[in-house]
């Protein structure tokens, strides 16, 4: 789900799921960069098999990234994504398969989200190339330089979509890429690769699940798989967990705080585009040499571990007692189906779940006191039981009025509060200088998922990281008036800019959103249709029909997620949810979705998804179907659009009210441009196949060789015992890639392959019957991994006492160690001198919109507690997570790294994990509870850092 | 012409009310679909046959400015007004777009 809060909200529930990632570094002698031998044993400690990449997370940041200038040309990008899949491949090292999946068209469900991220991005593109022009001019009005302004098309993410040339060029890039590392990387030798570009439909993490419920679904497959998964969306954490494959973990980045982004005027770092002064760039070396570093640290990337995240889970949702037989598989399917209550890509998230308010918990409670009436389980195999899930959502409406009640409430107190920390804040020393305030402009195609942030956390970490800011941007404004020494009255102008800026940043006044819907006061739900829908409360017609329209869509996203697309053609006709009190009688709103529903083809999705300013993407003819007030569809285009602020603080989190495309008039209309469709467009525009590569040495290049060699045109299944029990369909590709045969390459910095040893072929996955249902269950002979949390009755046990050790300075230089220091390290494990804790997650960025996320600030005051040795005799042995290798340690041990924050990001997770310890006996947990001190009444003591002690 | 007409009209041609019944969004209400069918049937006449998908994007374009706050090329808003003249719609809502959202914001 599109919901970072959730990511936020997850990781400090149930820490321990979350490892650091070791990564191997090139190494360099003489100049000349010695990649990582990546066929050696992975150096995390754990061998996976497969690993899935959903490639869009990759494309964004590799072709318009927010924390450095932009690459400048296609073909650098090309590159950049290939580095990425490389670190990742480095940190991963699969050793059976890689499966590259690009978004294709995506169900029509989705298309909304699609249509206003797209509409919000193109308005966000024209206005930044407005400020920046208009920034430049003043800067040289003001006697600035700045490097001269290149001439090329401002990049538009909106390219990023099936159909477009640009994805039509990744994918001969990766197919170019494939053919290279199965030729020269000694790590890709045994492995096949599967890619999935934008041409085959379906969202690439669906695809990703879509192999693996066939693979699963096939006698052959190997129960034991393990996978890995990289994706930054909260999304894939619930796929991974419908798979119910025992072996399943997350890569992702790791989220930084507050990175610095480069100026989008003169690509210098430090300030923002509205404070730019044109000032010389800065010599990096004695002779510039370290100019185009990064003076950022390289972004670190971080293992969820779903097994952990179940034992959590079988924690939690083990009920005694019920009156029918208890399955925690069963029980999982139903948590992730509560979750898409509290947020998902296609449907509006329910009023009354805030998932920062603990809205899974509330649910999860509600959950356990009705299941013993419900007579069984909501979901199973991704089918939901309606008539039990009224049940849930009328719980939940009994508590609707007084959780609104408490939402106005908790909003008050942080007001308040806020504003009397603001006021000791003035009265307080301040430097002359102060940062921009909160509308600074916003690097366009930041990671555009609307973000669920609390204002008042937002405003805290805001003036928290003020103080940061302050003596560098003293720093540079005392560098800008001794270059521009000789004007003084140009210095002078500029401090009484400042000085304007300063009072407005002063102002006690913050803006204030406007509601009027005032959920917390009687008659909500009347103003809520009033305003949301325009329709009395009293109308039970149309709310009845908002309410099966929802849910369908309950019933359409767990399919999705459990037996793929039911539907390409559905979607939710609303801009907004109804209440959970409004869920009556909804055993009969669903019976089926439509059959033989097909996917758009891709320039169909471009004129269903992108606003007219984005037309270039199209050929002329359809185009101006978006412009031309005779178009049968113009409607569609709007050239502005309304925002719902919808009880939020700012545009970006509002609801972009745009119009729902009529499938049929686009139709319609398309019928009469079809034929301006030139021979390329037409490719483009058709549904393509999976391709699948191996290298020369693998076991299925002969087989698919011959078939080659044959001309075999049928249609030729994968022989099991070539691909570790792996199945599907091949076909011979039109334009293959052949063993000996040259690969050219398609950027010209790169060599073309001229002894390639890598063959390709189209793919599809195996094939099931109509209505065939995929299970959620564990298969046989699957080992379900041994257990990482620390047991439930370690304090009966004996074994003496948890301590943590607070008061750790977050500001703590810290060396990085290499392999050997580590070692050295493991020797002193008995030390009493290691590292402390940092208390608290990290602070969220109230300015960025991409990956942000909300946070509680750390505790004020700390309880210091005693650091006690530990008894090393009351430490069990070591249990492998990994079946597979009984006698390698897994789990993370501590690392120590240099960079702008000083924690030890792995103790990071171990403190979070005492948290939890202290908060489990407490009944439901809740994050707010995060912002009181901790509570240290229970002391526990901290374990030495040792790979053999797995942290729970 | 007055609602009263609207309704006296579609008694009168019931075959020709069913079909624009036709037309009916599922999520439009029985007031946003009020105001565009009488929009339709103000200006079925210029739309013979082949253009009726022409009438129906016009008549769109109109509810979505309307109750939804769309902003369109002024050639076109000005059109579609003309097409709706007389129309009363009650109680219109009140929208505001990102850019007047935050000129506010900032003014305060």
């Amino acid at each position: 789900m599109g919901v970072p809060a959730f990511f936020r909200w997850l990781s400090r529930k149930y820490p321990s799921i979350i490892v650091h990632c070791l990564e191997e570094k090139a190494k360099e002698y003489n100049g000349v960069k010695i990649p990582v031998d990546t066929s050696k044993p992975n150096p995390n400690e754990v061998e996976f098999d497969n690993l899935y990449l959903d490639m869009n997370g990759i494309i964004h940041p590799c072709t318009h990234p927010e924390d450095k200038p932009a690459p400048k040309n296609e073909d650098e990008m090309m590159v950049a994504i290939f580095e990425y899949i490389d670190r990742l491949f480095n940190i991963v090292r699969p050793r059976r398969v890689l499966y590259m999946a690009i978004d294709g068209v995506a169900p029509r469900a989705k298309m909304n989200q699609q249509r206003s991220r797209r509409f919000r991005a193109s308005k966000e593109g024209v206005e930044l190339a407005e400020e920046k022009q208009k920034m430049r001019e003043e800067v040289i009005e003001r006697g600035g330089y700045l490097p001269p302004e290149e001439i090329k098309e401002r990049f538009d993410s909106n390219c990023i979509t099936p159909g477009t040339e640009f994805m039509d060029n990744l994918a001969k890039c990766l197919r170019y890429y494939v053919a290279d590392r199965l030729t020269n990387d000694p790590g890709w030798r045994n492995i096949t690769v599967f890619l999935s570009d934008a041409s085959v439909p379906g969202e690439g993490e669906h695809k990703i699940m879509d192999y693996i419920r066939r693979q699963r679904g096939q006698p052959n497959h190997d129960p034991n798989t393990h996978h890995c998964l990289c994706g930054a969306d909260a999304d894939l954490i619930m796929l991974g967990l419908a798979t119910h494959e025992p072996n399943f973990t997350i890569i992702r980045e790791e989220f930084k705080p507050n990175k610095p982004r480069p100026c989008a005027l003169c690509s210098q770092m430090g300030h923002e585009i509205k404070d730019c002064q044109g000032l010389p760039r800065e010599k990096q070396g004695e002779h510039d040499e370290f100019a185009d570093t990064i003076p950022v640290s390289e972004q670190e990337f971080i293992f969820i571990r779903l097994a952990v995240l179940r034992e959590y889970l079988e924690r939690e949702l083990t009920m005694a007692s019920l009156p029918f037989p208890f399955s925690f598989e069963r029980s999982v399917d139903d948590w992730v189906f509560m979750c898409f209550f509290v947020g998902n890509d296609f449907l509006p998230h329910l009023p009354s779940l805030e998932i920062r308010e603990g809205a899974i918990d509330r649910l999860v409670g509600i959950y356990k006191d009705v299941v013993h009436k419900t007579g069984g389980y909501l979901t199973e195999n991704g089918f939901v039981n309606l008539e039990r899930v009224e049940l849930i959502m009328q719980a939940v409406g009994v508590a609707e009025d007084n959780i609104f009640k408490k939402r106005k409430e908790d909003d008050e107190s942080f007001k308040r509060r806020m504003k009397d920390k603001k006021k000791r804040m003035k009265a307080e020393q301040r430097p002359s200088f102060l940062p921009g305030g909160q509308f600074a402009p916003h690097a366009l195609g930041g990671r555009d998922r609307p973000m669920a942030v609390q204002n008042a956390r937002h405003a805290a970490f805001e003036m928290r990281m003020q103080g940061n800011q302050r003596n560098q941007d003293a720093a540079q404004s005392l560098r800008a008036m001794m270059r521009n020494g000789k004007g003084s009255a140009e210095s002078s102008g500029s401090m009484d800019n400042r000085g304007v800026k300063r009072k407005a940043d002063d102002s006690d006044s913050e803006p204030e959103p406007e509601d009027n819907v005032r959920l917390w006061e009687d008659g909500w739900k009347q103003r809520y249709y009033k305003t949301k829908f325009d329709v009395d409360a009293t109308d039970d017609e149309f709310r009845k029909k908002v309410v099966q329209s929802y849910v369908e869509g309950l019933c359409w996203v767990l399919r999705y997620y459990y037996q793929g697309c039911a539907s390409w053609k559905w979607y939710f006709p609303f801009h907004y949810a109804p209440f959970a009190s409004d869920f009556k009688d909804i055993k009969g709103m669903f019976s089926d979705f439509e059959k033989g529903t097909k996917p758009f083809k891709p320039l169909e999705q471009l004129m269903g998804v992108f606003p007219a300013a984005s037309g270039n993407f199209l050929p002329t003819t359809w185009r101006a179907l978006m412009s031309d007030p005779e178009s049968s569809i113009i409607d569609f285009y709007p050239d502005d659009f309304a925002i719902d602020l919808n009880g939020k603080k700012y545009a970006w989190q509002g609801v972009a009210l745009l119009p729902f495309v009529d499938e049929r008039r686009l139709r319609a209309a398309l019928a009469e441009v079809y034929n301006d469709l030139t021979p390329e467009e037409v490719r483009r525009n058709s549904l393509g196949s999976d391709v699948m590569f191996v290298g020369r040495s693998h076991a299925l290049c002969d087989f698919i060789q011959e078939l080659y060699r044959a001309e075999s045109h049928t249609a030729t299944e994968i022989p099991a015992e070539f691909c570790h029990g792996i199945q599907g369909i091949l076909n011979l590709d039109e334009d293959p890639i052949l063993p000996d045969k040259l690969v050219e390459s398609p950027i010209p910095v790169l060599r073309d392959i001229s002894s390639n040893c890598a063959i390709g072929i189209k793919f599809k996955d195996p094939q099931y019957a109509d209505g065939f249902v995929f299970k959620a269950v564990i298969l046989p002979g699957a080992k379900i991994p041994n257990k990482v949390l620390k047991p439930g009755d370690w304090e009966q046990s004996n074994r003496g006492p948890w301590r943590p050790q607070l008061g750790f300075n977050p500001n703590r230089q810290q060396a990085h160690l290499d392999q050997s220091a580590f070692r050295k390290l493991n020797h002193h494990v008995g030390r009493s001198d290691g590292p402390g804790i940092y208390g608290s997650g990290p602070p969220s960025d109230a300015h960025r919109r991409g990956g942000a996320y909300s946070s509680a600030p750390p505790p004020t005051n700390y309880h210091q507690g005693n650091y006690r040795p530990p008894q090393r005799d009351h430490y069990s042995q070591s249990q492998s997570q990994y079946s597979r290798q009984p006698h390698m340690n897994t789990g993370s041990y501590p690392r120590f790294q240099q960079g702008s924050h000083g924690w030890d990001r792995a103790m990071q997770n171990q403190g979070s994990s005492y948290q939890q310890n202290q908060q489990r006996g407490r009944g439901d947990w809740r994050p707010q509870q995060n912002q009181q001190g901790f509570n240290s009444g229970r002391g526990y003591g901290l374990p030495p850092a040792s790979r053999r002690y797995n942290w729970n | 012409m007055a609602s009263m007409d609207v309704e006296e009209f579609i008694g009168q041609n019931r075959q020709l009310a069913d079909r624009v019944e036709a037309f009916r969004g599922f999520s439009e209400s029985d007031k946003h679909w009020k105001g565009r069918r009488e929009f339709i049937f103000r200006n079925m006449a210029d739309f013979p046959e082949p253009q009726v998908d022409h009438l129906l994007a016009l008549s769109m374009v109109w509810q979505n400015h309307v109750f939804m706050g769309c902003r369109y090329s002024s050639e076109l808003l000005q059109r579609v007004m003309e097409m709706a003249e007389g129309i009363e719609v009650e109680d219109a809502p009140v929208f505001k777009t990102r850019d007047e959202i935050i000129r506010q914001q900032k003014q305060r």
